[in-house]
């Protein structure tokens, strides 16, 4: 269970520098609830409630599972799920994946402090900030 | 011992090259994040701002020259 007005939010990247980068533009808003993972498997191991994750921010391009894979399986536990694709590779999440969701979105890397701030807030509450 | 046909490996190498490329803008991405980041936090008086704007706008400079590299079809 969520406090109100408090967002959990799951982050997955394979790279270290991307982790601690969303890790950094987010963690000064007390609404955020941050979990990093490192991988697919290893967001589904860290999260046994996958209901309670409000939004998934996750790479595309990942050994393992990859991006839309861990967002179809978490959705089948938690259908309201919000997703932020983080990709360079645009071309291969829409090979993946057909189309985009409502409650989908995808932030192209390189991306700015800026830039992310405000899709995690169009996301969360339907507006540029929380 | 060469084995497949040169559209395989043309392939193959095309393929090195994007993965090449979006590992580059990755780390690119983080490089420009981060002095985005301390740009921000940085006071308007602090003496490292110059130095950190030169290597925001190299960084932005390499991404512009990947952007420019051309595959192959």
């Amino acid at each position: 269970m969520r406090a109100a007005g408090r967002f959990n939010v799951l982050c997955v990247d394979d790279e270290g520098g991307v982790r601690e980068l969303v890790r950094r533009c987010l963690v000064d808003d007390n609404r955020l609830l941050l979990t990093i993972a490192a991988s697919g498997e290893e967001a589904l191991a860290v999260t046994p409630d996958p209901d309670s994750v409000d939004l998934l921010i996750t790479d595309e391009v990942m050994p393992g599972i990859e991006g839309h894979e861990l967002a179809r399986r978490l959705r089948q536990a938690n259908p309201n799920l919000k997703v932020l694709y983080l990709t360079g590779h645009t071309d291969h999440l829409f090979d993946a994946k057909s189309q985009m969701w409502n409650s989908e979105a995808y932030l192209d890397k390189p991306f700015s402090p800026e830039g992310l701030r405000e899709a995690v807030a169009l996301l969360v509450v339907g507006r540029l900030s929380l | 011992m060469f084995s497949g046909s040169t559209d395989d490996r043309e392939t193959n190498e095309l393929k090195t090259m994007t993965s090449w490329r979006h590992d580059m803008k990755n780390q690119l991405g983080i490089i420009l994040g981060f002095a985005d980041l301390l740009l921000q936090e940085l006071d308007s008086a602090d003496p490292h701002r110059a130095d950190l704007a030169e290597i925001r706008e190299a960084g932005a400079r390499a991404m512009e020259l990947l952007g420019d590299l051309k595959l192959p079809e």
